[in-house]
């Protein structure tokens, strides 16, 4: 019986298995795009082992992330004891390192798929209905174009207070926009195909047609884009994190850490900031290696 | 339709994209905030300074007259009071804007000429080494925090090395004409200053310059790719031209005009890189005066410099596609 149930499922889907394993022969191929499959699958493995890596834990009081402070030990150099050193207040910069690791994956994903849900909803929406709704988003959209992204969410930061909440509501009202018209884009070439125009005179409704047939068929490019935009949100985070909208101080944020330490850097001591901004860097950069190879990879017109 | 009407005709288009500026720094400023009047008149300001500014910019109205005095304002130049340098946003960003616009002006002229080269590297040496190189290169350079690599930069040529300065723009040139140090010292032929200020912006136009460079070099490197593969280089290389006419004469020509597009959107990143750049290297424009406004919660400055780099986005996009049509002969005006 459960023999049948997977020759079923083999033979049902045997194109997707046989696409998905070339998929993975072509990730083989590509050294650039194996290194940054290989650096993200660390650096997620360290966001879930954070607490056995690190040396130092956080504490929680009143939800405030707190550290342990042992001002016998400040602004110690790397060292076994304490591998990226230490802060003013003793704090390990390591353990902090390995933490914020999990934060920065949070803010990236939760940004990106929050912005992916509401572009694929009014892209598609407006891509296949048309008309006066679909004029108007874009217009929106173009509004929200005139802006350096990095300067608007700062200033809807500014706006609604400081705070890694805020800062990741910005990002999303940043982010909506491109991948509305990215999807949009996408639906209006689908749209023209014959499978479309079929199951609408066989009576297939509206969201139905959407669902099944528009949205799956437009997802190969907004998936390359969310790899890419994954690095992007955590870098522009970084970013405003940095000017002081971020995360409180001497918490587990590497964007936060890289500033605190930033006024050490000229009296040499420089471990402070290096390595939370080592970390944002590598982090980065394994999501563009990796959403850069997988654009090549999922080109059709380079597929073959 | 000739060029000057294709000008006029995306100038004319400019106005509802500003009004679109406009209506969003108003949502922000006017909407979002818990207490608008509070935010504007800042945090610490006494019960009756804050009534005051909500009657001035009269914040107790319904929006569509906010809206109205809002852009009222703005038009006269009234773009509030920073209270964190006490006089008026738009004098502070009179100040800034020149030291700004000299910096992304530099971190462009390393940028464009370097990522074209690097990009027409690695598309004539495709797949070999220098293509490796320079591809890593390129993703190092959207990858990289641009606040860390110039604290790197500092903690290298300053800290140990003791070449370079790490703040300010240095001495002012003897004569101001454009408010542009270099090329103010060199039209008042202060070459003392001159030295100087070069001196003082070398590290901070390459930390802006990097992610820039990069997205250029990408931008470059695929066009080359697409148009090498083209009949009518083909043919140039069998009629014995040599390869470098062939490449910077004939491919480079076409391979620029998603490079100039690229450029034009990446200017984005410049401007929001110069708000990290200029805190780093304390560099006295609009992005640093950003970055105090924060720490001292000036609302106001804020909302002017975001306004103010929209609106220099714009009119930089505004330049690209003029250029664009003024370069590429196939594109139909007005079409």
């Amino acid at each position: 019986m459960a023999e049948n149930a997977v020759q079923t499922f083999g033979s049902k889907y045997e194109s997707q298995i046989k696409e998905f394993k070339y998929t993975l022969h072509l990730i083989r191929k590509s050294p650039l795009t194996l290194a940054g499959l290989i650096l993200l699958i660390l650096i997620f493995l360290v966001a879930i082992f954070a607490p056995y890596l690190a040396i130092d834990h956080p504490k929680y009081i009143g939800g405030q992330q707190t550290w342990y402070s042992d001002f016998s030990q400040t602004f110690q150099p790397p060292s076994w004891k304490h591998p990226f050193g230490t802060d003013d207040m003793g704090h390990d910069i390591y353990s902090m390192v390995i933490y914020g690791t999990r934060e920065a994956l949070y803010v990236g994903f939760i940004v990106v798929i929050v912005a992916m849900l509401i572009g694929v909803i009014l892209g598609a929406y407006s891509g296949y209905v048309g008309g006066w709704f679909d004029e108007v988003l874009m217009r929106i959209c173009d509004m929200f174009f005139a802006f350096p992204g990095l300067i608007l969410a700062m200033a809807i930061t500014a706006a609604l207070g400081p705070g890694l909440t805020h800062v990741m509501y910005a990002l999303m009202v940043v982010w909506w926009p491109a991948y509305t018209r990215i999807v949009r884009g996408q639906v209006l070439s689908v749209k023209q195909n014959q499978y479309i125009e079929a199951a609408r005179a066989v009576g297939v409704s509206r969201f139905k047609i959407i669902w099944r047939h528009v949205i799956p068929n437009s997802l190969p490019p907004i998936l390359v884009q969310a790899t890419m935009d994954l690095g992007n949100v955590i870098l522009t985070a970084a970013g405003l994190a940095f000017l002081g909208l971020g995360a409180a101080a001497y918490t587990a944020d590497w964007g936060v850490m890289v500033s605190q330490g930033r006024s050490w850097i000229l009296a040499g001591k420089w471990w402070w900031s290096t390595f939370p901004g080592l970390a944002i860097f590598i982090t980065v950069l394994a999501f563009n290696l990796f959403g850069d190879g997988l654009r090549d990879i999922l080109d059709p017109r380079l597929r073959r | 339709m000739k060029l000057w009407q294709y000008v006029v005709r995306r100038l004319i288009m400019l106005i509802p994209v500003v009004i679109g500026v406009t209506l969003i720094t108003f949502t922000i400023s006017h909407v979002i905030p818990a207490n608008p009047a509070r935010a504007w008149a800042g945090q610490k300001a006494p019960e009756e300074v804050v009534k005051r500014i909500a009657e001035k910019y009269h914040l107790n109205d319904p929006l569509y007259v906010q809206y109205y005095y809002y852009l009222a304002g703005l038009v006269k130049g009234d773009w509030g009071y920073s209270h964190s340098e006490h006089r008026p946003v738009i004098a502070c960003l009179a100040d800034y804007f020149p030291a700004t616009f000299e910096l992304t002006l530099w971190a462009m002229m390393i940028a464009i000429p370097l990522g074209i080269y690097l990009g027409v590297v690695s598309a004539v040496k495709r797949n070999k080494v220098p293509d490796h190189l320079s591809r890593v290169f390129a993703l190092s350079g959207v990858s990289m925090p641009i606040f860390w690599l110039g604290l790197l930069l500092i903690l290298v040529f300053y800290t140990y090395l003791g070449i370079f300065p790490a703040s300010g723009r240095g001495i002012a040139p003897s004569h101001t004409y454009t408010g542009l140090y270099i090329l103010d010292s060199i039209l008042s032929l202060d070459f003392h200053a001159l030295v100087d200020d070069v001196w003082h912006i070398i590290l901070p136009s390459i930390t802006l310059s990097y992610a820039t460079l990069a997205v250029i070099t990408r931008m470059t490197r695929s066009s080359m790719l697409e148009v090498l593969r083209l009949d009518y280089i083909k043919t140039a290389k069998a009629k014995g031209l040599p390869d470098r006419v062939v490449i910077y004469r004939h491919a480079l020509r076409n391979a620029m005009i998603p490079t100039l597009t690229v450029s034009g959107l990446a200017f984005a990143g410049l401007l929001g890189g110069a708000v990290l750049t200029e805190t780093i290297f304390s560099w006295p424009g609009m992005g640093r005066y950003a970055y105090h406004a924060i720490s001292t919660l000036d609302f106001p400055a804020i909302m002017g410099v975001t306004f103010l780099m929209a609106v220099i986005f714009v009119i930089a996009n505004l330049i690209v596609d003029i250029l664009y049509a003024y370069l590429d002969p196939r594109i139909k005006l007005g079409e």
